[in-house]
């Protein structure tokens, strides 16, 4: 070649490398043209646009900041720039509704934005400034945006106690509870109590194999809400849920739990003189029914009754439904039973009754042969005889279905955490769940909910049993879950946990043998522990008379006539009632009232007609409160008020009822103190005449 | 007013003072000056002055080579502008990740062009390689060259390794995490090594801060240091291998005598005084 | 050019100016060497021009790609949370997948160290410097050694079910075997087959194992690195 060609260069590479440049340099501009038309710029342009046609747009332009506006919490670990975009978010008067997203304000809460951030309680992903990644679950961030009916569940993620804005959160905690999740699961905040279904260990003595078939098989048309036997099933949600068991389990269960079969603890025996004392089978039964409604045994045991065609279930839901209890049990357990509950069952909510055989004879004949049903094991197919291998495969399946975690078994440990566990449940992310081939959103909140309403959705081989809630309880139950995000890993958090109060009012001595005994706390509440169905007793001891109590003890009257619950005969002797009445007058005190500083003996009669006229004219305390046979029945009956409550706790009632008892409907009313004394001097003067013939105790000081 | 053409404008520039101060060559117009604008200049003067049309060809190389050494600059460049922002700390890592998609202008480009960039060098150097050994480019006198080549190879492969952890997301670690197991594998000094290299016995901060100083001074370095010499020996070795290997038959090169077994080969001079 | 005359034969002295002939000396010969003048340019502006080309284009297309293809990125790194499968980076990934057959001291350290140092010597211990086709001579002896070769690699393979190694291994050693039992005038895969040299059939065999491996591992390994068809 030519040395002078050797540097020529031809025309054609020329106009490549010049058609390569241009296309070099363009390519190169699109990234920054891009950044130029951002989402979020696009939104703050609107944002201003928006402002301009409202009243105040002056202030708001003047609270506008343009660019990428972020709340930069380090100790929460929070940077949210949610507020580049949701611009209107902490301006009051872009509240209202007809605001269009995303600028509309955020409603009243406690929790100021700038303190808080917005991602801690909504989730999603606060560093995102795309609307998409933003929300949505991304492969970068797997905790997207709580749909809002769950969003109490972030309030419970620091609040363990329940708060008034909380409704749905403590309604699911609740369902939690009573659907004895914890059975399977760990669940932080709910302590396992050592049993949570029935003892088996001697079922064999209380029902027949046929029975527990029928039970297995088709638990939900025989069970009620607190897991007993119902036929028909007319509670929808039984506490025991639905199991999934083939035939053949069903045949060799029944057979373990029936061969689990030995001589009942406490005697069965009834004295011989006592059975033959009864003239007739119609006047011991109907003496039965007569003991059975004074002894208040639908306070916490429901009945079915038939009205118009429709069956209702009347009674409380504390113990099990006893409309076919006849069909159920042995006849010899019962009366063992009743004798005594926790001989049979240590841990038995029942309340041990001081039973005369009498009674205890005429009850249990009524209910024998009252609440019975002949077609009740109808359906159930001939078992034949137990054998030894149905027994053992039987006992095998007992420990593989994971019964051990509510029923207690001698011989046979108990099991915690059969299931997963549930501490973080509400933390977990996308890809630590497994959807099987639901067709749902691959999000928590989806699979939470589709897990609770169809375990076998999500799980084919899942062993948790099958559930029936309705949408409200669903939502709850989610939002429960969801609030369990396990302990905050920022110690930021970590601090600003509100521990539940769980405390357990747990007297000792005398009194707290009465207690355990006669379950005191299956419906009061002492302390904040106990049932709810009672009145709280925290402070009965500031309220009412000693003398009074000993009455009420030995024979217990409403003192709200239109509840049908009541408090049962226990038959407390009196050495019992006094022990009660020392211990609820020296314990349960309010320390902000002192008895001693009112004496009844200063009211001059003048206060007293005073106050009958405060009563009755200014202030119409006869709508809500009966005297005698007058009056409302939203409040207690104030006939006998003189005796039963201390003068200083009427006046203080009268100062501040929600002080004494937060949330009682009593009006707070702003009476002045003479108002106040006059009242209680009048109240004071309301004694009825003394009815059970209950005559003063010795040692009673008033 | 008549304005200067494009030849009288860049005439007058040429002309100017500073101009002629910073290139004092003039127009590269004659291959003397040609000659001077390659081996005048401290980077080009790497390049032999002339080359073989041959060699040029897009079939003979694909520039697959040029290529490597083009995603090589590409990742400098991002990588320096991602130092910017990055800080080797965990999880500060994973939030300047998040910054760079989110806040930073031109970041989600910068770090998709910097991650593209790794990967394609790693495609491309194995597609080089294996370019070279089918047109028996690694032949005496290449031998060295080629070393050089499995040499950078491998430093592409530990340059792209190190910079997979340093997002610290799950991808990078349990991806270092399943590496690094196999390395505890060697015998003897296997934990040893990955204790090393990792500051511990798992993947922490400690790791991560060596990752980072591996990724960004150390291997960039001695891939700098064996591009330099690799290409050096290109042109010390008589510059491209234009493929005899591939089209035998159209070898117009060698005319033998009888060949024996002990045949040895050497270069020789071909200058033929003409 | 083409005259006899016009040969020189000698030891060059300027060995890295033009080495790029080869010369074959014999003991009772001398060498003889067919010279060639090759077409050249000037690197400036032809190299430089081009490389300056190759490099807007290369990075255009680099650029419009990272416009369209975002980085991957997950969640932040969590040390208790371990994804199922957990996948080193793809280049390592055949690795990975040969890690699932053989024991982690054979798969982990042993073969790579294997192929790194054959990498590193090939130049120095590529005998067959004419590149002569593997079945040109000693064809008989060499399909023994051959075929000793594959199956004692398929047996290897074989017992640990690395069905990935074992596939382009059979099919390589069979169109090796078709390429030594072609007729002379076959078609032109079989003509191109049967003009390759071992070295040809060993890297081609090693690059398909790899790729194979490598694509295997990325696309169909999920849980507990079972098979698992992708985009599932």
């Amino acid at each position: 070649m030519p040395a002078e060609q050797m540097g020529q260069v031809p025309k054609r590479l020329r106009v490549i490398y010049a058609v390569s440049t241009v296309i070099f340099v363009a390519v190169l501009a699109i990234s920054p043209i891009r950044d130029h038309f951002a989402v979020w710029k696009r939104y703050q342009k609107r944002y201003v646009e928006f402002v301009g046609t409202r009243a105040n747009s002056r202030a708001l332009k003047a609270d506008f900041q343009g660019g990428i506006n972020q709340i930069w919490l380090p100790k929460l670990n929070v940077t949210d720039r949610c507020t580049t975009c949701h611009l209107g978010i902490s301006e009051a008067s872009l509240l209202d509704g007809s605001v269009p997203q995303p600028f509309r304000a955020h409603p009243p809460i406690p929790h100021h934005i700038e303190a808080w951030g917005c991602v801690v309680c909504h989730r999603g992903q606060g560093l995102a400034t795309t609307v998409r990644e933003a929300h949505e679950t991304t492969l970068a961030w797997e905790k997207p945006l709580l749909p809002i009916r769950y969003i109490q569940a972030s309030c419970g993620g620091c609040h363990q106690n329940s708060l008034q804005q909380t409704p749905r959160l403590d309604r699911g905690r609740e369902l939690l509870v009573k659907y004895n999740c914890e059975g399977c699961h760990r669940i932080p905040g709910i302590v396992r109590p050592a049993m949570l279904g029935p003892d088996l260990s001697n079922i064999g003595a209380e029902v027949s194999r046929a029975w527990i078939y029928k039970w297995l098989k088709e638990g939900r048309t025989v069970l009620d809400s607190s897991g007993d036997v119902v036929v028909d099933g007319y509670e929808m949600h039984p506490r025991m849920p639905r199991f999934r068991f083939k035939k053949g389990e069903v045949r060799d269960l029944s057979a373990f739990l029936s061969s689990l079969n030995s001589p009942l603890a406490e005697s069965s025996k009834i004295d011989p003189a006592v059975v033959a004392a009864w003239p007739n089978r119609a006047a011991l039964l109907s003496y039965g029914q007569l003991r059975f409604r004074q002894m208040f045994c639908t306070d916490c045991h429901a009945l079915a009754v038939v009205r118009l065609g429709q069956t209702e279930l009347i009674g409380g839901d504390m113990g099990p439904e006893l409309t076919k209890v006849g069909s159920k049990v042995n006849p010899d357990w019962l009366v063992s039973w009743l004798r005594n509950p926790q001989a049979y069952l240590p841990h038995a909510l029942m309340p041990r009754y001081n039973w005369s055989d009498k009674d205890l004879y005429a009850v249990t004949q009524y209910m024998l042969n009252t609440f019975t049903d002949p077609k009740l094991l109808g359906d159930v197919p001939k078992l034949g005889p137990t054998t030894a291998s149905e027994v053992k495969q039987g006992r095998k399946l007992f420990v593989a279905k994971g019964c051990r975690s509510c029923h207690v078994m001698q011989g046979i440990p108990p099991q915690k955490d059969f299931g997963p566990d549930l501490s973080k449940e509400g933390a977990k992310t996308v890809s630590e769940l497994f959807f099987a081939n639901a067709k749902i959103p691959h999000t928590l909140t989806a699979y939470l909910r589709a897990k609770i309403t169809n375990p076998l959705s999500v799980d084919p081989k899942g062993r948790m049993p099958q559930y029936h809630f309705g949408s409200a309880d669903l939502n709850a139950i989610t939002t429960a879950l969801l609030s369990l995000t396990g302990t905050p890993t920022n110690p930021g958090f970590a601090l600003l946990t509100v521990p539940a109060r769980r405390a357990k009012f747990d007297p000792a001595g005398e009194f707290g043998r009465i207690y355990h005994r006669f379950k005191c706390f299956d419906c009061h509440r002492i302390d904040g522990y106990g049932g709810t169905l009672a009145p709280d007793l925290s402070f009965e001891g500031s309220r009412a008379q000693r003398a009074w109590l000993v009455s009420f003890l030995h024979n217990p009257q409403t003192l709200r006539p239109t509840l049908t619950v009541r408090m049962p005969q226990f038959n407390f002797t009196d050495q019992q009632a006094n022990a009660i009445a020392n211990y609820v007058d020296m314990v349960l005190q309010n320390p902000s009232i002192n008895r001693a500083a009112v004496n009844p003996e200063s009211f001059a009669p003048e206060m007293a007609s005073f106050g009958k006229e405060l009563y009755f004219v200014k202030y119409e305390c006869q709508s809500c409160h009966t005297i005698g046979a007058k009056g409302g029945y939203v409040g207690p009956s104030l006939t006998n008020v003189g005796n039963w409550m201390n003068a200083a706790w009427i006046e203080a009632w009268l100062k501040d009822p929600q002080a004494l008892i937060p949330g009682t409907i009593e009006p707070h009313r702003d009476f002045t103190q003479p108002q106040i004394q006059a009242l209680t001097a009048y109240l004071l003067t309301l004694k009825q005449k003394s009815s059970g013939g209950v005559a003063p105790l010795p040692g009673d000081a008033k | 007013m008549t304005y200067p053409s494009r030849e009288q404008w860049l005439e007058r520039l040429r002309n100017n003072r500073v101009w002629k101060s910073i290139f004092r060559r003039g127009p590269a117009r004659t291959n003397r000056t040609r000659s001077l604008a390659i081996f005048g200049n401290v980077f080009l003067h790497i390049l032999p002055v002339k080359v073989r049309e041959k060699s040029l060809r897009v079939r003979a190389t694909y520039y697959l080579g040029p290529f490597a050494f083009f995603l090589f600059v590409v990742l400098t460049v991002t990588g320096i502008l991602l130092m910017l922002y990055y800080h080797p700390a965990a999880p500060q890592a994973y939030y300047d990740m998040k910054d760079l998609r989110f806040v930073v202008s031109n970041g989600v480009l910068l770090r998709n062009l910097h991650r593209l960039a790794a990967q394609a060098m790693v495609v491309v150097v194995f597609w080089h390689m294996y370019h070279v050994f089918y047109r028996g480019g690694y032949r005496p006198p290449r031998q060295f060259n080629w070393v050089v080549g499995v040499g950078l190879l491998l430093l592409t492969l530990f340059l792209s390794y190190t910079g997979y952890l340093l997002p610290w997301d799950q991808l990078a670690f349990w991806a270092i995490t399943v590496g690094t197991n196999i390395i505890g594998y060697v015998p003897f000094i296997g934990h040893r090594v990955r204790f090393l290299l990792l500051g511990g016995n798992i993947i922490g901060g400690n790791a991560l801060l060596r990752f980072y100083v591996l990724h960004c001074v150390i291997l960039p370095l001695l891939a700098a240091w064996l591009i330099v010499v690799h290409f050096w020996r290109i042109r010390k070795d008589g510059g491209l291998s234009t493929g005899e290997n591939e089209k035998r038959e159209e070898r117009e090169s060698i005319e033998t005598t009888q060949v024996e077994q002990e045949a040895v080969t050497v270069g020789v001079n071909d200058e033929r005084k003409e | 050019m083409s005259e006899k005359s016009n040969y020189e034969a000698g030891f060059g002295s300027d060995a890295v100016k033009d080495p790029q002939r080869i010369v074959f000396i014999t003991k009772k010969t001398s060498a003889q060497v067919k010279g060639v003048k090759p077409r050249q340019l000037m690197s400036y502006p032809h190299l430089v021009l081009r490389e300056v080309i190759v490099f807007e284009i290369f990075t255009v297309a680099l650029v419009i790609v990272a416009l369209f293809w975002d980085a991957p990125l997950k969640q932040l790194a969590d040390p208790l949370l371990t994804p199922n499968p957990a996948k080193a980076p793809w280049y390592f990934l055949g690795l990975q997948e040969l890690l699932h057959y053989l024991p982690p001291v054979v798969a982990g350290v042993l073969i790579p160290t294997l192929v790194i140092v054959a990498l590193v010597v090939i130049p120095y211990f590529d005998v067959n410097i004419k590149g002569e086709p593997l079945w040109a001579s000693n064809r008989q002896r060499r399909l023994m050694v051959f075929l000793g070769v594959v199956a004692a690699l398929l047996f290897v393979f074989g017992i640990h079910e690395a069905f990935d190694v074992v596939i382009p291994t059979i099919i390589f050693a069979s169109l090796s075997v078709a390429a030594y039992f072609a007729p002379p005038r076959g078609g032109r895969l079989i003509r191109y087959l049967s003009g390759r040299p071992l070295s040809w059939w060993v890297m081609s065999w090693f690059i398909a194992v790899s790729l194979t491996l490598t694509l295997v591992g990325t696309f169909l390994r999920g849980p507990g690195w079972s098979l698992v068809w992708p985009g599932r």
